[in-house]
């Protein structure tokens, strides 16, 4: 009963297919289409580049530092 | 007017709680692009529930069950999913095996001692994580043209992830358990099969 798989004949519906059958308005399968291709938001730092850089050198410096006192 | 082509319906009986909300959305996302359309009891009313679940399991080709949550819940068992599965069993005797009933769990040989009386059937093994539904819904499905695979419909299903919180805020709601937000996610996850489907083709 569950041992073959199972054929699916029909291709992969388009999104206002489905949303017909869904009984979706082509307004709202529009609305869902934009949210899904909007860019996302993605989260970025405040810290500038030459802050980076900045904050680099210093971690860089220290640890020479460190190896050079032989400490671990 | 062109007459709508028919999609082929799986009725999808799985718990719908906030634990199961990455495997509830791994399986709209999974079953969807794999082309098929979901049937669930989502926004049924409790009044005559039970009819309305026996139209669904009528009206779909076949079932997918899943027992992966059926413990206590505050102290009383959960015998929701094995009676649809019970319902979806009696419909694939009365079909003579042509509505086909498919089950999953999250732990292995669990099923054989919690409903021995289906050890006939394989359970597909998803170890209560999305990639697991995902590969599991590939060895019960067959698509005969273009075949998703299962990172794409992992990268699918992070895609719509992503954008839940805007589709609860549409609907109003916290939950992802309401009809509107299934028919949501439901169409997003075919946007995301239209990028997949353009990205193979190299449109």
């Amino acid at each position: 009963m569950g041992m073959n798989a199972y054929v699916i004949s029909n291709p992969v519906p388009s999104p206002e297919e489905m949303g017909r059958l869904l009984g979706l308005s082509p307004e709202r399968v529009a609305r869902v289409r934009s949210i899904m291709n909007a860019p996302s938001s993605r989260k970025t730092s405040k810290r500038s580049g030459s802050k980076y850089s900045a904050v680099a050198a210093k971690k860089a410096t220290s640890r020479a530092k460190l190896r050079a006192s032989g400490k671990r | 007017m062109a007459r709508p082509r028919r999609i082929q319906s799986v009725f999808l009986n799985i718990p719908y709680d906030e634990q199961f909300e990455n495997l509830y959305l791994a399986y709209i996302v999974g079953v969807t692009q794999l082309g098929l359309a979901v049937k669930a009891t989502l926004g049924v009313p409790n009044q005559g529930r039970l009819d309305t679940i026996i139209g669904l399991i009528e009206k779909s080709d076949f079932s997918i069950h899943d027992l992966s949550r059926i413990e206590l819940s505050a102290g009383i068992p959960r015998f929701n999913m094995p009676v649809e599965l019970g319902l979806a069993l009696y419909r694939s005797h009365a079909t003579n095996g042509k509505h086909r009933v498919f089950v999953f769990e999250s732990k292995i040989y669990r099923t054989q001692r919690s409903t021995s009386d289906i050890n006939g059937i394989d359970p597909q093994i998803h170890r209560g994580n999305p990639k697991g539904v995902m590969t599991g819904l590939r060895n019960i499905l067959r698509q005969s043209g273009d075949v998703t695979t299962v990172p794409e419909m992992l990268a699918s299903y992070r895609a719509v992830k992503k954008r839940l919180p805007e589709f609860k805020r549409n609907a109003g709601s916290q939950s992802l358990f309401e009809a509107s937000v299934f028919a949501d996610l439901t169409v997003a996850a075919l946007v995301e099969s239209q990028k997949l489907i353009e990205k193979r083709s190299g449109a």
